[in-house]
């Protein structure tokens, strides 16, 4: 199964897990898989519709960076979702 | 070449110039800061009178060719926590005074007349005091254009401005950036700009000429670890290269944009605010992200342009946009901007201002979102009047003045951004950092921790931000232990390990409780006030309910987990 990999500032709703295997066969299927099982964790990955990236979310697939128009590529079982986020104080 | 020390007696107007001591070799920024105070600053001195010590330190890296490495930490007992301070700055004078040749300038005493002000001039071959009294309450842009007419273009200036030379507990200490030798970075918590002041120090100007950069002891390996670490940087997502503002819409989904004084844990300014704003109005108004310090990768600075494309302010970050935005109630960007611009030309913390003006609005002494109002009081705190005077000395202050209940301060210092009911680890390291209310002492920003985890997670996290603190690094570049004890061993060209450097992050954090110790703190001082308990935010109405006993593991060391290797600076 795909694993994503989720940030520190995200894992309030994933009650603290840092990766999660979850069944998908693109990236969205994956990101929605941690939103159905974990609710509250979309609204960081998404910036009000399903095809914009919040601005502070960066995805990486199998550490490659993953535009908003790539989402639909497909996953195998073992790849790897990364999330990865800006946030900090200044 | 070798090291030195300059000590500067305020007394008598005397400057002397002497070794290094050997023993500190390894020690720079807030580690050497907190080592040269408790050995020789008295914890229970008035911090505005002549006992009280003023460090300024750069980094034990900076100056060197190591990437975002020239941070300077300020340091002294601070008159508005009453405890030890570091706070350090970017920009270039950290960088210039290694080059010179000098790890540190430590400043004692003071003159029998407050009105007389100096400045000092360094160069590699001559410190001296000079008279400044021409310069008495000029604000801070001015000041440093003054001083560019006076001094070489390769110069660059650590200044107060007229709310330090008042003796303000909310007064900053500013340092120039590289382009423009604009004073806009500032090491602005816990009052250091009044320390200096109450030295009658108005500006150190640090020309290190042709200087070149300070060469490692291992030259062939540390330009590989350089190259390397710049080219992983670079390769790598680059995740602050719009700079920290765009973190607020993160923060408001996490419910640690805090609004009217901290009553809410979200803002309806939100979108207003976001630092995305600031990145999409590059194009119409100029301005950038640009580097505050010569070699840093990071770039994480802006330059904010107004409506005409004229230079407003820089860096305009996420914890201003926090506090004296959303705090306040004032959701206009360009507000929030010159509100910025005026704290960095009176020289207080924005943090402090913006928690403080809060506090008085929520007072019923101004309205909420009162822009202008707020505007008033940054020239009031300019003029020296009675509320400048108030609103000047912080938070705590206000409270004080108006018998607030609602004053969010932990041990005189105003909370920041991050807040304790929905991150509790950060609440952890403000009740327990010896800084006060200080999220650069230790933040994780993770919800999710459990709480029977979240004293060792503030622990290593205040580890890792003190040793990064000492090396010069920015906490941006994120480097781990490894990677500093990397850049030590062959800098310094002895075997550093990652052990050490947590050692020594340790040991940083054992100085300033010592400190405090001696100044009179006891556990008891290690608490959040009572608004962090009681008035709950957000959907699931979080409040700061970490037992004390949980707080209390934070200071006692619990052994070097693999995550503490794992883990990043970041502030």
């Amino acid at each position: 199964m795909p694993k994503v990999c989720v940030p520190g500032p995200y894992q309030g709703p994933t009650k603290g897990l840092k990766e999660i295997l979850v069944e998908g066969r693109t990236i969205r299927e994956c990101l929605d898989a941690v939103e159905a099982a974990y609710p509250g964790f979309a609204p960081y990955i998404y910036d009000g519709g399903p095809d914009q990236l919040q601005g502070f979310t960066k995805i990486f697939h199998n550490g490659d960076p993953v535009p908003a128009e790539g989402l639909d590529a497909a996953v195998a079982a073992s790849d790897e979702i990364q999330v990865m986020t800006a946030i900090a104080g200044g | 070449m070798t090291d030195k020390l300059i000590r500067v007696d305020m007394t008598n107007q005397a400057v002397t110039v002497e070794p290094f001591p050997a023993e500190w070799k390894l020690l720079g920024g807030r580690a050497l800061s907190g080592r040269i105070l408790l050995d020789e600053c008295d914890p229970t001195c008035d911090p505005l009178g002549p006992d009280n010590v003023f460090v300024l330190a750069p980094g034990a890296l900076a100056g060197s060719a190591a990437p975002t490495s020239g941070r300077i930490s300020v340091g002294a007992k601070s008159p508005l926590t009453k405890g030890i301070k570091e706070a350090n700055s970017g920009g270039n004078p950290g960088q210039h005074l290694t080059k010179c040749g000098y790890r540190a300038i430590v400043v004692k005493g003071q003159p029998s007349n407050p009105d007389a002000r100096f400045g000092l001039s360094v160069t590699a071959d001559e410190v001296k005091l000079v008279p400044a009294d021409d310069l008495k309450g000029m604000w801070n842009y001015a000041l440093c254009e003054s001083l560019a007419s006076i001094y070489a273009d390769s110069a660059s200036f650590i200044t107060i401005g007229p709310a330090g030379e008042q003796r303000l507990r909310g007064a900053s200490v500013a340092t120039t950036d590289q382009d423009n030798r604009h004073p806009a970075r500032h090491a602005a918590r816990g009052g250091l700009g009044a320390v200096m002041g109450s030295k009658g120090l108005k500006y150190v100007a640090v020309d290190p000429g042709k200087a070149r950069a300070r060469q490692p002891s291992n030259p062939k390996e540390f330009a590989q670890i350089c190259k390397k670490y710049t080219r992983d940087y670079l390769d790598g997502p680059q995740i602050f290269k719009h700079g920290t503002s765009t973190t607020v819409k993160a923060a408001q989904i996490l419910n640690t944009f805090p609004s009217k004084n901290r009553v809410e844990g979200q803002s309806a300014h939100a979108e207003t605010l976001d630092g995305a704003n600031i990145v999409a109005n590059f194009e119409r108004r100029g301005g950038g992200m640009h580097n505050c310090l010569t070699g840093c990768i990071v770039k994480c600075s802006n330059i904010v342009n107004d409506e005409d494309g004229n230079y407003k302010t820089s860096a305009l970050e996420f914890e201003t946009l926090t506090l004296l935005g959303a705090n306040c109630d004032i959701g206009n960007l360009d507000d929030v901007a010159d509100l910025d611009r005026l704290c960095d030309e009176v020289g207080v913390d924005t943090i402090e201002t913006g928690a403080a003006i809060a506090v008085y609005m929520d007072a019923g002494k101004m309205e909420f979102g009162d822009a202008e109002g707020a505007k008033r009081i940054l020239q009031e705190i300019a003029d020296g009047t009675e509320v400048g005077k108030i609103i000047g000395n912080g938070a705590a202050s206000v409270g004080e003045h108006t018998k607030h209940h609602r004053v969010p301060v932990c041990k005189g210092q105003a909370i920041p951004a991050w807040d304790p009911r929905t991150i509790k680890m950060v609440g952890v390291t403000y009740a327990t950092s010896a800084m006060g209310a200080d999220h650069t002492a230790g933040l994780v920003v993770n919800p999710g921790i459990p709480e029977d985890q979240l004293a060792i997670v503030s622990q290593e996290s205040q580890i890792i931000n003190a040793a990064c603190d000492s090396t010069g690094f920015c906490q941006f570049v994120q480097p781990t232990l490894q990677d500093m004890a990397d850049y030590y061993t062959h800098f310094f060209g002895e075997a550093v390990t990652k052990e050490d450097m947590a050692e020594q992050g340790w040991r940083v954090l054992e100085d300033e409780w010592e400190f405090n110790r001696r100044a009179g703190f006891t556990d008891a001082d290690d608490v959040l006030p009572a608004c962090m308990k009681e008035d709950a935010i957000g959907p699931g109405k979080a409040v700061f309910d970490v037992k004390p006993e949980s707080i209390k593991q934070a200071k006692i060391r619990q052994g070097n987990r693999p995550e503490l290797f794992a883990m990043k600076a970041v502030g």
